[in-house]
């Protein structure tokens, strides 16, 4: 249990309207190991999204406890909370969220300012990442509206790694893009995936969650199944095989 | 079953008529040619062949004819042709001026001898046809009538020995097809006004005897606190140090509020008593009161137990774990509300609890226990049976009904959970509740 970073338990939201309470997630423990690139799936309103906003503080939840490396994060205040993501948590977002007034470069050092003052240190880092994403130069003082949005997604993924985080929190990052862009932007989370880096990703989409060494399944709050598959390899018709019989199981 | 001997008496009735004239006409010899008729003709001819119209063809009296004479070439082939074609052949004479007869040749008669057959056979054919169609149109009539009038008149019997029987559930089948189809609906109507009706009646008896039930047993936790708050004011103002001076005064008015808090008790447990009893008349019919299940956050528990917490006397020895359980928060509150009383109740201890979540099996356990003299071991399985109470001195010397423990074991049971009690150094019970 020592390479668990993120551990969940018994943790429910709830959302009340006066009397009526509706339950998103019920009762779940999850552990989260260093290193994993974990797929949450599920149907529409099965509370994926709300599992990931819990899971990486950007929302508390309403019962249970979220300990991260020993550190029991769901009693933080807002204030801690805001703290606490900055330096351990990136999220990439379907909507890319990069701030159209600024150059590339810009959008990702602002990012690292959040959290150390070496501007020096994070532009070297920024460039870097952009090298690793497959950006080149001519890009970094590019706006983001001269950009594709498979481009702007890359851009959005070195912004969410630029403070070195434990795990990045991915919300369908490739929902908005055609299949070559979406399958550019997989490949870069596989091989920062494949550095080590934890990513915990919500997705429909099993060619998405082909990319994961561990799918959870979520129905009506609750994980049913996990599926544990080893680490990807490209074209590996078994792979896929054994994702959709998972997830015909599950009802997909 | 009437309908059916009819149509086969009808059948029957029919088919013998049927072969009565069938074999009648079948027996019968037309004879198609007319020999008067005929003799007349060739008279006709005769007189005329004698006044010089030689006419070799021709029609009288509807029939048609044709004439060969012996001097003709072809008399024998025409005669053979008349013959063979079955018509009929007269002699064509003529008187010579001797007086002798001479026969000039022959008449041929263009009859058909086969006609006669050909008449009588479409007779007997369209006898038949009309024989069949007979059949056929009764037959079909009287299944019309059976199907459509006497089969329902059948069901609608049935149902309304079903109705006088209670059976309001039996549904009347309507076709739509069928003359009757309102009509029977309008009877299905009325069952179905019926059911409704009793069944309202039904639901409204029950509904009365929830809420006299539910209403006995919820008066009796306040009835309780009042009860258990009188003993602490007597308890508290009993203890009262009064200086010489002006204590007799102060401590005739504490003796004298003592004496009236007794009074608020004593009749306090009168409404208990008469509540309970209340409360037994309506639980005998109604066996289980209304538990509503629903998916709660463990959390809701802690302010039940604040709520009993009168005394100050509950400790929680651990934290409560949270997680969503199933049950229903007022129900849940009444078994905690019953176990507290009875603690204060008969043991008057400080109360300990514990909450134990066991995530494989998934139940929340909560364990309340007082450093009272507990139940006698025999009696652990009888605890919450309905309207047992303990043997132990302190349950005898107290008024009590013996429900309290029994509407807990229904309610935790109802929820899903279980209730279990022994002694622990103290009387224990123990609550499990399903986690989500």
């Amino acid at each position: 249990m020592e390479n668990t970073i993120l551990k969940a338990e018994m943790l429910s939201k709830t959302y009340s309207n006066g009397s009526i309470m509706q339950h998103v997630l019920k009762n779940l423990n999850i552990d989260i190991k260093a290193g994993d690139f974990t797929v949450i799936m599920g149907s529409s309103g099965s509370g994926k999204s709300t599992l990931l906003y819990a899971l990486s503080g950007m929302d508390k939840p309403t019962l249970g406890k979220i300990d991260f490396k020993g550190e029991e994060i769901s009693k933080y205040s807002n204030d801690r909370l805001a703290v606490f993501r900055r330096k351990h948590c990136g999220f990439v977002f379907q909507q890319i969220y990069l701030n159209e007034t600024m150059s590339v470069l810009d959008n990702i050092i602002i990012s690292g300012l959040l959290v150390s003052r070496d501007k020096k240190a994070i532009a070297a880092r920024a460039k870097e990442l952009l090298h690793q994403v497959g950006m080149t130069e001519v890009c970094y003082q590019k706006y983001p509206s001269q950009l594709s949005g498979g481009e702007a997604q890359r851009v959005a993924i070195v912004r969410a790694l630029i403070n070195a985080p434990e795990i990045v929190f991915a919300d369908e990052p490739t929902g908005a893009l055609n299949s070559t862009n979406a399958i550019n932007v997989l490949d870069v989370m596989t091989e920062v995936n494949a550095s080590g880096q934890s990513i915990i990703m919500v997705t429909h989409d099993i060619k998405t969650a082909r990319r994961a060494n561990r799918i959870l399944y979520l129905k009506d709050g609750v994980i049913i199944d996990e599926l544990k598959l080893g680490s990807y390899v490209k074209d590996d018709p078994q792979r896929h095989k054994i994702l959709r019989e998972f997830l015909e199981r599950m009802g997909w | 079953m009437k309908i059916k001997r009819i149509i086969i008496a009808f059948t029957l009735l029919l088919a013998a008529s049927y072969g009565v004239l069938f074999c009648y006409i079948n027996a019968t010899q037309i004879n198609a040619v007319d020999v008067t008729q005929i003799n007349s003709v060739v008279k006709t001819i005769e007189k005329d062949w004698a006044n010089g119209d030689t006419e070799k063809t021709g029609a009288s009296g509807g029939m048609a004819y044709q004439i060969a004479l012996v001097t003709d070439d072809n008399y024998q082939s025409l005669l053979f042709e008349g013959i063979r074609n079955r018509h009929t052949i007269m002699d064509l004479t003529s008187v010579s001026a001797d007086g002798q007869a001479e026969v000039l040749g022959k008449v041929i008669f263009l009859t058909d001898g086969s006609e006669e057959e050909k008449m009588k056979n479409n007779l007997l054919a369209m006898i038949t046809v009309v024989f069949l169609m007979v059949l056929i149109l009764v037959d079909v009539v009287l299944g019309m009538v059976h199907f459509s009038i006497l089969r329902p008149f059948g069901v609608m019997k049935q149902f309304a020995q079903k109705i006088a029987d209670g059976d309001l559930e039996f549904r009347l089948p309507m076709d739509r097809g069928n003359y009757f189809g309102a009509f029977t609906e309008s009877f299905d109507l009325m069952r179905e006004e019926l059911r409704k009706a009793r069944q309202g009646e039904y639901e409204a008896n029950i509904s009365k005897k929830e809420l006299v039930a539910e209403l006995s047993h919820d008066i009796k936790t306040p009835v309780a606190t009042i009860k258990a708050i009188c003993e602490l004011l007597t308890a508290k103002l009993g203890g009262v140090k009064f200086d010489t001076q002006t204590g007799s005064a102060a401590e005739t008015t504490i003796a004298e509020s003592i004496e009236k808090i007794a009074v608020i008790h004593a009749k306090a447990g009168v409404i208990d008593a008469l509540i309970s009893n209340l409360f037994h008349a309506t639980l005998e019919e109604l066996e289980m009161l209304k538990v509503n299940v629903s998916e709660q956050p463990s959390t809701v528990m802690l302010k039940m137990f604040r709520e009993m917490d009168h005394f100050g006397k509950i400790r929680f020895k651990n934290d409560l774990a949270e997680c969503l359980i199933s049950c229903d928060p007022l129900r849940l509150g009444q078994v905690i509300d019953n176990i507290i009383s009875n603690s204060y109740k008969y043991a008057g201890t400080d109360i300990d609890v514990w909450f134990d979540l066991d995530k494989t099996e998934k139940y929340l356990e909560v364990k309340i226990r007082d450093d009272g003299d507990g139940v006698n071991p025999d009696e652990w399985p009888l605890v919450c049976e309905k309207f047992f109470r303990g043997s132990g001195e302190a349950v005898q010397n107290t008024p009590g009904s013996g429900l309290g423990l029994y509407l807990a074991r229904l309610f935790m049971e109802g929820m899903g959970g279980s209730i279990r009690c022994y002694n622990e150094a103290g009387f224990v019970v123990e609550l499990r509740l399903k986690v989500v």
